[in-house]
């Protein structure tokens, strides 16, 4: 009897047959293919599940190998990066760009600062839509 | 953690460091584990983890947050792992097969191999799965989901979701079949 299974894992069994539980066993007991795919969910499952202790020691020098960020808060705007500045500034100066010949256009020059605010505005904007968290950059 | 909670995601973006050594805490007695059997040693397979982190940490903004944490570090793992391999071979140093780690224990040599060998190929097979399938494979064995729970976790239909684990199953079975008694 030490091989017989438990009530608890009869159970288990029982429930997950939704307790209509002959014929699934019957056909377990004498096919191949349901036994094999059985051995490889548990195979699979034990070496997913498999843990090794680790030496505290192996975390601390882990963290200490990653330039994490100890001040930044959840949510916080992400880091600054080359690509997004120089961006930016390609923003700013074709929006000022634009803003210029839109006015020759129109009513002639513009004076300065209307062309420098929109393409400041234009540039903040933008690394403020990329900064912002979840942003998904392959770079 | 293997599903890291939608609130976290700005925080794990941010880089910050007290989620992220939790998810080290959490993740690296696995990893290590995951990659062992890839390694030349315990000190080659601590490396291996180690860098894995460090691409985890750089690659942080690429996690689209839709799948589980851990299938992603697997995948990063998986990357880790073939670019040590290929750095070796590329150095003309490359044995047959990385030297497998030789527990202790009651069992003998041979069958601490085998085992060791059997691991080996599986986690290979688990690495080599598609991003989804894996997902599913581990929500559903190692977190022992319902198919209703896993469905909803990864934003699809169960039917999707007891196809994928068909398939991965299927793929995973053909892949240890040598093993097979």
């Amino acid at each position: 009897m030490t091989d017989c299974l438990d009530s608890d894992i009869l159970t288990a069994v029982g429930q997950a047959l939704d307790w209509d539980v002959d014929e699934p066993l019957d056909h377990l007991g004498t096919c191949q293919s349901c036994r094999a795919t059985l051995a490889t969910l548990a195979a699979t499952r034990n070496t997913l599940a498999r843990q090794v202790a680790v030496d505290p020691k192996l975390v601390d020098r882990i963290m200490t190998q990653l330039p994490v960020n100890r001040t930044e808060e959840p949510g916080s705007a992400r880091a600054w990066k080359p690509v997004m500045v120089f961006n930016a500034g390609m923003v700013m100066i074709t929006t000022m760009a634009v803003a210029v010949m839109a006015a020759a256009q129109t009513s002639g020059p513009l004076p300065g600062w209307p062309v420098a605010a929109a393409g400041l505005v234009s540039a903040v904007g933008y690394l403020s839509w990329q900064r912002r968290p979840g942003v998904v950059n392959n770079e | 953690m293997t599903l890291l909670d939608p609130d976290l995601l700005p925080a794990f973006y941010a880089g910050n460091h007290a989620l992220f050594r939790r998810l080290v805490e959490a993740h690296t007695p696995r990893l290590i584990a995951f990659v062992r059997p890839f390694a030349d040693g315990e000190d080659d397979a601590e490396d291996l983890v180690q860098e894995t982190w460090q691409l985890v940490y750089r690659k942080r903004e690429t996690f689209r947050g839709t799948g589980t944490l851990l299938g992603w570090i697997y995948s990063i793992a998986r990357n880790v792992c073939l670019g040590r391999r290929r750095r070796v071979v590329a150095r003309g140093a490359v044995s047959p097969d990385p030297q497998l780690h030789m527990g202790s224990g009651a069992a003998s040599a041979d069958m601490v191999v085998e085992d060791a060998e059997f691991r080996r190929d599986l986690n290979a097979a688990i690495m080599q799965l598609p991003d989804r399938e894996r997902d599913v494979v581990i929500l559903r064995l190692l977190e022992q989901r319902s198919t209703l729970e896993t469905a909803s976790a990864l934003r699809c239909a169960e039917g999707t979701v007891k196809a994928a684990l068909h398939h991965a199953v299927g793929k995973l079975r053909t892949s240890i079949k040598e093993w097979a008694p």
